[in-house]
């Protein structure tokens, strides 16, 4: 046989993705499965005498009539109704501590005149708990191979990979399959038929779910373990994030330094390389966000995690598994939004991926900061004040909106929680790596060639069409020209500065903002300042230095520094570009904005439907917009300048 | 003289460490499925973990938590006499 496929499938904590590890290694590559946004995991294998072994993993799944997504794509498979994924065999992974339960799904397949082979995994659990399994007894009665497994430890791997052989060779296959001998429709009794053993009290579980689970000491674990999860995150992704930072700027610099100038130049120095490193910068956080998920996941947490939670996130429609996404998004929202795979619920999913970006993230941080002393100049304390007050409007726009939509646009009954609590175990190393390289290429792959375009586009539209330099800049750099070196340099600084500020106006990006300036009157914003939100589209924190390049023909170069430089900004009649009004509308403006096209794009990828993608678009905007204006016109009624 | 049968009553109501029957969860129709595709269904008999948010009911070797108002509309007919 040259070409083959096997599917994988299985009750989910039965260490499905674990096997599927075993036999494809690092061979696998994740696609989605036809018509839903459900991720198949593809890979590899090598067994004798199949050239080309395809392994398909299939979702977790408890019965194959269960009416959820997951079992649907699993029926569909199987039955050939997806034409691109019907496998030639199938092996179904059993966990032996838990064998009634999972005998439901073999149960079924049997039903349905599949013939699996049985990989009977967790053995060493089961005999931890004081069973032993007859898998020969099991075989018989079950009519198909049944393959003791311990998969971690790899054990069992090279007999399923040889009984497999042996199955998609049609070899022999009589020794392996006969008609079952037992009642396949009592799973408990077929299970209590191969079972010897006296059952020994799991105490370290009992233990650990009084504690965990516990309202008081389960919400002291759980913050103790988010802090720990998310200390670690920044920690290690600090480091090849500068070191991305570093190594695009210095091959800018390169390009810049051996290219002469021009478009050429300027698309590749700024809008390619601008656009690799504004997509690759993300990949550190999503990689080791997803290894350090994964670790958690494996050891049987996250399952109490979510009950913790859940009595405080069910009242605005949100699930308990909704606080990791949450949570996440403070530090950015891109990998906020991919965490919410961990939500099952699909309707839950949704909800918690459109309002995730209303979190505060560390892209808003510059803007606050610029905007928050613009606003308390003398008072730090009141600028640190509203500051907080910034993450604390972002949790609650979040949270209301999230009972909004549930009540609205993703309206249906809530799912009630009823959740397997798998046993507690050390996770696997192996496997976290693994999710954390699919994840990270997922990502590449898909939302990274489209942020990069998005990039490439806004870095366009602020950079054509050229300007003609000023004449006071032409000026400038004449007198730079027969000026001592100290004094050229300050003239050249001022020229370049001139120039900057007359692209800003010329660009496409400032002509739109002098066309849209009526549209944000009502906030009190000037030419400027709309220039300013609509270039923070790239991403929040380039407002600051659109600002900053704006504000730096009246700042008489580096002098004044960003933030006074800006404070100074006249509008067109004189009077100041940023009031104290201005200062707070534009401050809530962005605390609730959706300025980031990146994440635009992974919700549209994550939900598998544009519409949802536009609808956070437009939703926060009109947020943003109602509430600047609101507050704006608040401060003006109440005399503040 | 034989012992009246118990009358079935809400999971939630049981104690900590009782074991029971199921009875009948008066659940949609999808959390019911869900429910027996764990283990949790009518006449398995099941031991009461921990009561409260969530309550954790174990099924042979599977441990299953479900919210209090799950549990609360989860008819079981605990052991005891006339019960077991």
């Amino acid at each position: 046989m040259t070409a083959a496929r096997v599917a994988l499938l299985g009750n989910p904590n039965t260490g499905k993705t674990s096997l599927f590890n075993r036999l494809c290694g690092t061979r696998a590559k994740t696609a989605n499965f036809p018509g839903t946004t459900t991720s198949a995991r593809i890979g590899h294998a090598r067994v004798d005498g199949i050239q080309s072994l395809e392994v398909l993993d299939l979702p977790g799944i408890y019965e194959l009539g269960l009416k959820s997504p997951e079992a649907r794509i699993v029926r569909d498979v199987l039955s050939g109704e997806d034409r691109a994924h019907y496998p030639d065999a199938v092996i179904v992974i059993v966990d032996a501590a838990n064998l009634a339960r999972n005998l439901v799904l073999v149960g079924e397949l049997l039903t349905k005149g599949l013939k699996p082979i049985v990989a009977l995994n967790m053995i060493d659990v089961a005999a931890r708990r004081g069973w032993t399994i007859d898998a020969s007894a099991l075989s018989k009665r079950l009519g198909v191979p049944v393959i003791p497994m311990v998969v971690p430890r790899g054990l069992g791997v090279d007999q399923l990979r040889a009984t497999l052989g042996q199955v998609l060779a049609k070899k022999d296959i009589g020794s392996l399959f006969s008609n079952p001998l037992a009642n396949i429709y009592d799973p408990v009794a077929l299970a209590e038929s191969v079972m010897t053993g006296q059952p020994v009290a799991d105490a370290l579980t009992e233990r650990l779910d009084r504690v965990l689970t516990h309202p008081v000491s389960g919400l002291l674990a759980f913050f103790a373990v988010m802090a720990g999860l998310f200390w670690t995150l920044f920690q290690l992704a600090a480091v090849p994030m500068d070191l991305i930072d570093t190594t695009f700027a210095a091959l800018g610099s390169v390009v810049t330094t051996y290219l002469p100038a021009g478009p050429i130049r300027d698309l590749l120095a700024n809008g390619v390389i601008g656009g690799i490193a504004g997509t690759v910068v993300f990949l550190p956080q999503i990689c080791f966000l997803f290894f350090l998920i994964s670790l958690l996941e494996d050891t049987g947490y996250l399952a109490r995690a979510a009950f913790v939670m859940d009595r405080f996130l069910r009242p605005f429609g949100l699930p308990g598994h909704a606080f990791v996404p949450l949570l996440t998004s403070h530090a950015c929202a891109l990998p906020g939004i991919m965490a919410a795979r961990l939500i099952p619920d699909r309707r839950d999913r949704l909800t918690t991926i459109l309002v995730a970006p209303f979190m505060s993230c560390s892209a808003r941080l510059p803007v606050f900061a610029l905007l928050t002393s613009l606003l308390f100049v003398d008072n730090l304390f009141l600028a640190g004040l509203a500051f907080a007050g910034c993450f604390v409007l972002g949790a609650v726009a979040a949270f209301m909106s999230a009972l909004l939509f549930s009540r609205t646009i993703v309206k249906g009954r809530a799912r009630p929680m009823i959740l397997e609590l798998p046993s507690y175990q050390v996770p696997s190393i192996r496997n976290a790596l693994m999710t954390a390289r699919d994840q990270g290429l997922s990502f590449l792959k898909t939302a990274g060639t489209v942020i990069m375009a998005i990039c490439v586009v806004m870095w366009w539209l602020s950079a054509y069409p050229k300007a003609t330099p000023p004449a006071e800049a032409v000026a400038l750099r004449a007198q730079a020209a027969t000026a001592a070196p100290a004094e050229a340099e300050a003239l050249v600084a001022r020229a370049d500065a001139l120039q900057a500020r007359e692209q800003q106006t010329q660009s496409f990006a400032g002509r739109m903002g002098r066309a849209v300036q009526p549209v944000f009157a009502p906030l009190g914003y000037d030419w400027q300042l709309t220039v300013g939100v609509l270039t923070s589209f790239i991403a929040r924190e380039v407002f600051v230095s659109t600002m900053a390049v704006l504000a730096s023909d009246q700042s008489g170069g580096d002098a004044k520094g960003v933030i006074a430089a800006v404070r100074d900004m006249p509008r067109d009649d004189g009077t100041p570009v940023l009031t104290r009004a201005t200062a707070a509308s534009t401050l809530v403006f962005f605390v609730l904005a959706m300025q980031c096209l990146p994440t635009l794009a992974v919700t549209r990828r994550e939900t598998g439907r544009l519409r949802y993608a536009l609808l956070q678009l437009g939703y926060m905007s009109g947020v943003a917009y109602a509430a600047a204006l609101i507050v704006y016109q608040a401060l003006r009624a109440a005399g503040v300048p | 003289m034989s012992l009246p049968p118990v009358r079935p009553v809400a999971l939630s109501s049981l104690p900590t460490g009782a074991h029971g029957r199921v009875h009948e969860p008066l659940l949609d129709e999808e959390s019911t499925s869900l429910l027996h595709a764990l283990g949790l269904s009518v006449s398995r008999r099941f031991k009461l973990c921990k009561t409260g948010e969530p309550c954790i009911v174990q099924i042979g070797a599977t441990r299953i938590g479900v919210s209090r108002a799950v549990a609360a509309r989860i008819l079981v007919v605990p052991d005891g006499p006339g019960g077991a």
